[in-house]
C-alpha cells in the first residue's frame, strides 16, 4: 500500500549472498528460482514478500520483509540449481538497508583475496 | 568450533571461508585423496547389506578413522549403534531411522549425522516427507538427548553451504544447534587431539 507512514510500514532485511555457479547465471533466472523454491517450500502466502534487489552475475542482494527472513534464508540455502545450471549460494549476511548491506558484505567481498583468507 | 563432515575432500581455504575450521571427510574403503594436506580427520564409510556383513565389515576398519555406517535398513542402522566401532550414524536420502535406534543411539553414545545434501538432491513430495521426517527425528533427539550433528553432507562443492547457513536451517526445523557443535567438536577432537580422552577429560603437559 503506498504513502503509509514510516510506523506502519514493513520492516524490511536485505540478505548479502555469493553465488558460486558452474555457468553464467542471468538475474531474472535467479529471480524465478529463488520464487520456484519459496512456492514449493511455503506455498503461495507470503511468497510475493521477495525481491532479488541486486545481482552482478556473483554477488547479489535478496530483499524480504522482516517477518519472513527465515523462510527466505531456508529457500537460498535449499536453492541447488538455476535452471540447468547447479549452484550454491552463500549466504554472507544480513542488514537492514541496501547501503549498509552493500558496504558490509558486498564491497569487502569485492576487495578480497585468497591471500588474505577472505 | 565448527566442523563439517564431508564425501569429498574441499580446499582447506573454501572451507574457512565457509566458517568452518576443520571436517571429517568421508570415503568408502578409506579412499582418499589429500586428506593429510588440509589435515582433515579421515573417516570410513561402511554400506553394509546385513548385520552380518556390517559385523564382518567392522573387523577391517581402521582403528585411525571415524567409522561412519550408512544404510536405508532399520534393522542394520539398529545393530550399528549397538557396536562399540561405529561412531556415527550417516545420513543419507534413502535413511531409515526408528525410535527404538533413536533411544539405543543415546545409551551406546553413537552420533546420529543430519545432513542437509538430501534436501538438495530431492525435489517435491519426496522433500516434503524427508522435511517431516527430519523434523520428526529432531524431536526424538532432543527428548532422548541422543548426540547427533548437523552436517552438510556434500559430495562436491555445489551442495556445501556455509556454517551459518546450516545453523539457521536446522534451527528452523527445531535442532538444538549448540548441542550438534558440542558434538561434532567432542568426536573431531577424539581423532584429531591425542591428548584428549574424553569429554571434560584430557592430559595436560607439565610446564
Amino acid at each position: 500500500m503506498k504513502g503509509l507512514p514510516p510506523s506502519l510500514r514493513k520492516r524490511k532485511r536485505y540478505i548479502a549472498f555469493h553465488l558460486i555457479a558452474e555457468d553464467r547465471v542471468s538475474k531474472v533466472d535467479l529471480s524465478r528460482a529463488l520464487l520456484d523454491e519459496l512456492l514449493s517450500l511455503f506455498g503461495e502466502w507470503g511468497a510475493d514478500e521477495v525481491w532479488l534487489e541486486y545481482f552482478d552475475g556473483e554477488l547479489g542482494i535478496v530483499g524480504c520483509y522482516h517477518a519472513s527472513l527465515e523462510k527466505v534464508k531456508v529457500a537460498i540455502t535449499l536453492m541447488s540449481r538455476v535452471g540447468e545450471v547447479k549452484v550454491n549460494p552463500v549466504v554472507l549476511g544480513v542488514s537492514g538497508t541496501i547501503k549498509r548491506c552493500k558496504k558490509k558484505y558486498l564491497e569487502v567481498l569485492k576487495g578480497a583475496s585468497s591471500a588474505n583468507g577472505l | 568450533m565448527q566442523i563439517d563432515f564431508l564425501r569429498f575432500t574441499p580446499d582447506k581455504e573454501f572451507l574457512k571461508c565457509l566458517g568452518f575450521e576443520n571436517a571429517v571427510v568421508f570415503a568408502e574403503n578409506g579412499d582418499l585423496e589429500g586428506y593429510e594436506n588440509h589435515s582433515y580427520v579421515k573417516g570410513e564409510i561402511i554400506r553394509p547389506e546385513n548385520p552380518e556383513d556390517l559385523r564382518k565389515k567392522l573387523r577391517k576398519v581402521s582403528r585411525k578413522s571415524v567409522v561412519g555406517v550408512e544404510s536405508n535398513s532399520i534393522s542394520i542402522n539398529r545393530e550399528a549403534v549397538t557396536r562399540r566401532r561405529v561412531d556415527v550414524i550417516l545420513d543419507s536420502v534413502g535413511r531409515r531411522i526408528d525410535y527404538v535406534t533413536v533411544k539405543l543411539a543415546a545409551e551406546k553414545d553413537v552420533v546420529i549425522e543430519v545432513c542437509l545434501s538430501k534436501f538438495l538432491l530431492t525435489k517435491g513430495a519426496r522433500r516434503m516427507r524427508l522435511l517431516r521426517e527430519t523434523e520428526e527425528l529432531l524431536r526424538l533427539i532432543k527428548k532422548f538427548d541422543t548426540p547427533f550433528v548437523i552436517t552438510s553432507g556434500a559430495s562436491n562443492i555445489y551442495e556445501i553451504r556455509s556454517a551459518r547457513q546450516l545453523r539457521d536451517f536446522f534451527s528452523f526445523l527445531g535442532a538444538e544447534i549448540k548441542k550438534a557443535e558440542k558434538h561434532a567438536e567432542i568426536l573431531f577432537r577424539k581423532f584429531a587431539d591425542a591428548n584428549f580422552i574424553m569429554n571434560g577429560l584430557e592430559i595436560e603437559e607439565r610446564p
